[in-house]
C-alpha cells in the first residue's frame, strides 16, 4: 500500500517570491495601453458598484493548500453581477468546491487508525450579494459602501455582512472590510451554529494607470458555542491589472501566525486554516 | 537613518492633500464662465455629481489634474463610443467644464 505523503510547505519568503515573480512576468507582459478597473484587491472588497444596467461576469478560483494533514482545496465561484439603481448593485453566485484530503480512519486489525486520501467535488450553493455605496474613495473624503451576502447550500446556510472602506491618496489606494458571518451547517445530528468575524484590508499602488501592486492582509476568528476556537492571520501580495472590457486580480495569502487554535509544534492554525491561500478573479464586462 | 513615524504620517497626510475630487468654488466659476458665460458655482456643482455618478460605476475617477485641458475631451468621447456611457450633449459639456475649471492650473 502506498503511503501518503504530506503536504510539504514552502517557506514564506518562497510564496512571496513565487507570487512576485507572477507579478513581475504580469506586468512585463501587460500592454500599456489598457485601461479601467473595478477592483484593485483581490481579498477586499472596495466601495465602487456598477452603473445601473452594467452587467459583469465573473469567475473565481480560490486554492487553499496544506493543513496537518494533506489538503489540498479547490473553491469555484461563478457571479453575475447587475446594477439594479444608482449606487446599488446585486450579483448571483454558483458555488462548486473540491477538495482532496488525508483522513485517519481504523485500520483492519481495529486496534490503530491509518491515513486514507479522498476526494470530492460538490455544488456547494448560490449566493446573493447586495452591495450599496454610500460614499466615493476619490469625490468624499472616504469611501464607504455596505454589504450583504446570503448563501444557501445542500449542507449550510451563510450570512455574511461586510462595511466597506476604501481611500484613494495620489497613486495610493487604502481599503479596509471588517467582516461578520453566521453559518448554519446541517449536521446529521444537529445543526451547527458557526460564528466567523475578521477583517480583510489591502494597500496598493498604481505603478500604472491599470495597474495595482500591493499588500493584503485577513484576520480571521471562527467561534463555536460561544467560545474562540481559531483565529489567524494571513498576509501576502496581491496584483491587479485591467483592460477596456476585462480586469484580473491575483494574491498569494500564506498564512502569518495563529493566535488560537495553533497546531502541535507549530505557530500557525493547520486543523482548520492552511499554509496558504491563493486567488485568482477577473471581470468581465457584457 | 530611522524613518521618523510622524514624518512619515505628515508625507502620506501632505500626498493627499490633492487627492479628492475637488468641490467648485467662486473661483472655479470665475474662470468657468471664460469659455462657458452663465456658469455658476452650483451649475460646476451639479456638473461633478454627473461626473461621479456615470463615470465611477466603471473605473477609479479620475482626477482633472491625471489629463491636460486638452485631453479631457477625447478621454470622454472614448468613454460615450467605446463604452457606451450615457450622456447628454449638456451634460458632456457642463463635465467637461468642470474637469477643465477645476484643475489646479487652470486660468484663474
Amino acid at each position: 500500500m502506498n503511503r501518503p505523503t504530506s503536504f510539504k510547505p514552502l517557506p514564506t519568503f518562497q510564496y512571496f517570491a513565487t507570487g512576485l515573480g507572477l507579478l513581475t512576468a504580469a506586468v512585463m507582459m501587460y500592454p500599456a495601453t489598457a485601461e479601467a478597473s473595478d477592483r484593485h484587491f483581490n481579498r477586499t472588497y472596495e466601495s465602487a458598484v456598477l452603473n445601473p444596467g452594467a452587467m459583469e461576469l465573473e469567475p473565481w478560483t480560490t486554492w487553499r493548500a496544506g493543513r496537518d494533514a494533506y489538503f489540498s482545496r479547490f473553491d469555484q465561484r461563478l457571479e453575475f453581477e447587475v446594477g439594479v439603481v444608482e449606487n446599488l448593485q446585486t450579483a448571483l453566485y454558483w458555488n462548486f468546491k473540491a477538495v482532496t484530503a488525508d483522513s485517519s480512519v481504523p485500520d483492519a486489525t481495529g486496534m490503530g487508525t491509518t491515513r486514507v486520501r479522498s476526494s470530492a467535488f460538490e455544488f456547494s450553493g448560490i449566493s446573493s450579494e447586495w452591495k450599496y455605496k454610500l460614499s466615493d474613495a476619490v469625490a468624499d473624503a472616504v469611501g464607504s459602501a455596505l454589504y450583504g451576502e446570503v448563501s444557501i447550500g445542500p449542507a449550510e446556510v451563510e450570512l455574511e455582512a461586510k462595511v466597506i472602506v476604501d481611500k484613494q491618496i495620489g497613486s495610493l489606494l487604502f481599503a479596509a472590510n471588517p467582516v461578520f458571518e453566521f453559518e448554519w451547517g446541517m449536521g446529521e445530528l444537529e445543526t451547527e451554529k458557526e460564528i466567523k468575524t475578521g477583517v480583510a484590508a489591502g494597500a496598493g499602488y498604481f505603478v500604472k494607470p491599470n495597474m495595482v501592486v500591493g499588500v493584503e492582509l485577513e484576520q480571521y476568528n471562527k467561534l463555536e458555542h460561544g467560545e474562540l476556537e481559531h483565529s489567524r492571520v494571513s498576509a501576502g501580495p496581491s496584483f491587479a491589472v485591467a483592460s477596456d472590457r476585462y480586469w484580473l486580480t491575483l494574491s498569494v495569502l500564506p498564512q502569518i501566525l495563529a493566535f488560537k487554535g495553533a497546531s502541535p509544534d507549530s505557530h500557525l492554525d493547520l486543523s482548520d486554516g492552511e499554509y496558504v491561500q491563493t486567488r485568482i478573479l477577473m471581470g468581465f464586462d457584457l | 537613518m530611522t524613518l521618523r513615524p510622524e514624518l512619515a504620517l505628515s508625507a502620506v497626510l501632505l500626498s493627499g492633500c490633492n487627492a479628492t475630487l475637488p468641490l467648485p468654488s467662486p473661483a472655479h466659476a470665475e474662470a468657468a464662465q471664460k469659455r462657458s458665460p452663465g456658469t455658476s458655482v452650483e451649475s460646476l456643482t451639479a456638473a461633478r455629481s454627473t461626473y461621479v455618478a456615470k463615470c465611477s460605476g466603471c473605473h477609479t475617477l479620475w482626477l482633472p489634474e491625471r489629463l491636460s485641458a486638452a485631453e479631457w475631451p477625447q478621454a470622454v468621447e472614448r468613454m460615450q463610443t467605446q463604452h457606451g456611457v450615457e450622456l447628454t450633449s449638456l451634460e458632456r459639456e457642463q463635465v467637461l467644464l468642470y474637469l477643465q475649471s477645476v484643475r489646479s492650473d487652470a486660468e484663474r
